[in-house]
């Protein structure tokens, strides 16, 4: 019996050495630098019933490697109400915001702590990005634990938004391959990511996570297993994506819960495997500027629109130019055919003008001319033709004979008369032979001077084509061809169209155009001078406009394509310094990410009042039926 | 036995309406209500379900402290076994020592065990989240034991009728 008593005080005494000395063996006492330390932060925010955050914890691994105890100088930039080693013995020393733990490492070796900010710390902590849950119950903004056990309308709208942006002046190369200078906002790449927002299909429908291009990314739902889960992420990386972004969860629901989730946001510069087809066809993009930037080209460029349409206009004017020379010329012609100023009534023919002095054109000189014929000469040829009659008619014929001569009788009557009286005589023979010969001869003259024939003259007979007749004639002609003459040049100056005081063409249309060859040269220069050229200077704005645009579209995409390596590069920068939060042993290589919880959305506060409830309903059970009957005790006494 | 079936009944359906209800009620572990159901066969007719009650009480309170013990002041699992392997230990020895009081053990090490059965799946999947579910855990855990209690004291009532 003794002896089994001693061995279980050794047992005892062996348990209780093994309790006491199992962790002072484990540690052992540090030994130079690690080989390489990395730090790893996930900062848990917990958010309260109004968005704010109520509590913040840092859990923190610190992996370092290499063989051997190593000391790890950690250090924290926030006062922390709290720091306990969560899955080692390791004893972690803090104070000052200085962190001191040793650790064993074989090969490598792991150290998780969680440190509890001070909740005064939490208005100093600046986070890259902010988030703000709000929730509404049938439109209604409300708290999430007013929603709890209610039905209705659900929506949750989660807004996001990168602060990191800060103005940095980027250098790249343009298109021209100058090097040039640009302040652009440079963002620290982050990514959130939304997940755990599980809802219970018995208790939602008609769920729904929409998205808005360029403002909200839409949501992914997966129904498992009775649970609608919906997840988003948003990628808060300018200038790919807007800084700012909110997702939006709509469902109807009744006795509604939701479990907490999580909204991670990690610092990132995503490679996804997507096919690169923006920047082929900003390339497109950038040569078809080019080539309209190019076609379009200036004035004073060969081979390009501007030019092409500087040589239309400089031709144009020129032919303007030469309508205007051609219309001057015409108007001369015109005002040489016909006078618009002349007034052929007070024509004055010893000046050659009338009574304004304006000259008669060769039209209005012709009706001059035909007037003159057909008043004056016609009606002369008339009275010679009259004069000569009565010189016939006084002359008379041979035959005249027998009258008593006298103012009426005729000549022959009268040499008859005379040969008559002195026949025989030598008077009669000079009669005979000398003026009766002479007044035969005057006889045919007359006739032949009225109306044509052959001439007698002293030594002969001959041909008198000019006549009073065939003069006459001759006029008549003239004038009928005068007339025509003046018909045609009537066509010409109608064709060439009238001129008004001041020597303008009149305007005169039909059918909708110039009813005239001045006019129409003069509508031909005002549309030339008021329409075509103008519209070839708009044509020339608008090509000059489409040449700045295409210029200013290209210079855009040439510094988009050449900003972007460059914008990649200033992220990566501004990524590599969101490594830590709290901060991180000297030379470690740093991760963080950032958690925010959201309050649960639970009934579980009235089940708990309802099991209260029942507990003091079966404790009460309990003491009304459950205490020993009193004689159960007295039988042994009675027994005795 | 037409007594015996008739109180048969009213245990299976207060039994049966206690699952039904047991999510209104917190007790997220209805099955430890038939644990605690079968301390009629320990107490028997006369024994003091009040006292057994107040014990399982304790062995909840002590199990709670348990796990804050391990959740907050120990390292986390996976690698933590020597520290519940103390704690539990010291915990049961605390339960032995304060038997003496007149608490009976083996409904404190009830209490105990039923803590644990609803709190340690927890702490071992996510420590972290045994901050919230430490208490309505309680609640639940005793819910479970009281109204097991409570309805072991009705099966007693009926083995006793049958037995009359």
């Amino acid at each position: 019996m003794k002896k089994r008593t001693r061995l279980y005080q050794l047992l005892a005494l062996f348990m209780a050495l093994s309790l006491v000395f199992v962790l002072p063996l484990s540690a052992a006492g540090p030994q130079g630098a690690p080989e390489k330390v990395i730090d790893n932060e996930l900062v848990i925010s917990t958010l309260g019933e109004d968005g704010s955050i109520v509590g913040m914890q840092v859990l923190n691994q610190i992996r370092v490697f290499g063989d051997g105890s190593f000391s790890v100088q950690d250090t924290s930039k926030f006062k922390l109400s709290s720091i306990r080693n969560l899955y080692g013995s390791e004893k972690i020393n803090y104070s000052d915001g200085k962190i001191d733990v040793n650790l064993s490492s074989s090969g490598y070796s792991d150290l998780y702590y969680l440190a509890k900010l001070d909740n005064n710390e939490i208005a100093n902590v600046e986070f890259p990005v902010s988030v703000k849950v709000e929730y509404y119950l049938d439109g209604k903004k409300v708290k999430p634990s007013e929603m709890a056990g209610k039905s209705g309308h659900i929506k949750i709208v989660c807004e996001v938004e990168n602060l990191t942006g800060e103005l940095k002046t980027l250098e790249f190369q343009d298109s021209k391959g100058e090097t040039v200078t640009k302040e652009m906002m440079v963002y620290t790449p982050y990514a959130v990511s939304i997940s755990g927002v599980e809802l219970a299909n018995d208790k939602f429908a008609n769920i729904s996570a929409p998205g808005v291009a360029g403002e909200s990314p839409e949501g992914v739902l997966a129904n498992v297993q009775g649970v609608t889960s919906v997840s988003w992420t948003v990628p808060l990386i300018p200038p790919a994506y807007p800084a700012k972004q909110y997702t939006v969860l709509e469902a109807d629901g009744k006795n509604i819960e939701i479990p907490s989730f999580n909204i991670g946001v990690m610092p990132i510069l995503p490679t996804t495997s997507s096919v690169d087809n923006l920047t082929g066809s900003l390339q497109q993009l950038y040569d078809g500027f080019n080539q309209i930037e190019q076609g379009i080209g200036a004035s004073n460029k060969d081979a390009t629109l501007l030019y092409g349409l500087a040589s239309v206009k400089d031709g144009l004017r020129q032919v303007v130019d030469g309508i205007g020379t051609v219309e001057t010329n015409l108007k001369t012609i015109r005002v040489g055919l016909a006078n618009p100023n002349f007034d052929a009534s007070s024509y004055n023919m010893a000046t050659g003008t009338d009574a304004k002095g304006a000259t008669p054109g060769a039209k209005d000189a012709i009706g001059l001319m035909k007037n003159t014929i057909d008043t004056q000469l016609m009606a002369a040829f008339a009275a010679q033709k009259m004069v000569l009659g009565l010189m016939e008619t006084a002359i008379g014929t041979s035959a005249d004979n027998g009258q008593e001569p006298s103012l009426n009788t005729s000549l022959y009557n009268d040499i008859n008369y005379l040969k008559a009286a002195t026949a025989g005589t030598p008077a009669y023979q000079v009669i005979t032979n000398a003026i009766e010969p002479k007044l035969k001869a005057m006889n045919n003259n007359v006739k032949v001077f009225r109306d044509g024939g052959e001439m007698i003259t002293a030594t002969g007979t001959m041909a008198f084509p000019a006549s009073v007749t065939a003069v006459e004639l001759g006029s008549k002609t003239l004038s009928e061809k005068l007339g025509q003459l003046d018909s045609g040049l009537t066509m010409a100056v109608l064709g060439l169209g009238a001129l008004d005081e001041k020597g303008r063409p009149v305007p005169v249309m039909a059918n909708g155009k110039p009813a005239s060859l001045l006019y129409a040269l003069e509508y031909l220069q005002q549309n030339i001078n008021g329409k075509m050229i103008p519209g070839i200077d708009q044509l020339a704005e608008g090509a000059g406009k489409i040449g700045t645009g295409a210029l200013t579209a290209k210079d855009a995409i040439s510094v988009g394509l050449q900003t972007t390596p460059v914008m990649m590069e200033a992220m990566n920068e501004k990524l590599a310094t969101a490594d830590t939060f709290l901060g991180k042993p000297e030379g470690a290589e740093g991760t963080v990410t950032y958690v925010f919880q959201t309050p649960a959305i639970t009934t579980e506060g009235q089940a708990m009042k309802y099991g209260l409830g029942a507990i003091a309903v079966a404790l009460i059970l309990l003491i009304a039926v459950g205490r020993p009957p009193k004689q159960a005790f007295q039988a042994p006494a009675e027994q005795a | 036995m037409k007594k015996a079936i008739g109180l048969g009944l009213i245990v299976g359906v207060f039994f049966a309406l206690f699952v039904l209800f047991q999510n209104y009620l917190g007790a997220t572990a209805f099955y430890i209500a038939a644990v605690a159901m079968a301390m009629f066969a320990v107490l028997g007719p006369f024994g003091d379900y009040l006292k057994a009650a107040i014990a399982m009480l304790v062995g909840v309170i002590v199990g709670l402290a348990s796990m804050v013990i391990l959740a907050l002041y120990c390292p986390l699992p996976p690698d933590n076994l020597l520290y519940v392997a103390i704690v539990s230990g010291i915990a049961l020895f605390l339960l032995v020592v304060l038997s003496v009081t007149g608490l009976r053990i083996d409904a404190m090490f009830l209490g105990w065990a039923a803590a644990l059965a609803g709190l340690y799946p927890t702490y071992l999947a996510n420590a972290a989240s045994l901050a919230s579910a430490i208490v309505p855990a309680a609640v639940g855990v005793t819910v479970s034991l009281m109204v097991g209690l409570a309805l072991s004291v009705l099966v007693i009532k009926i083995a006793m009728a049958v037995n009359r």
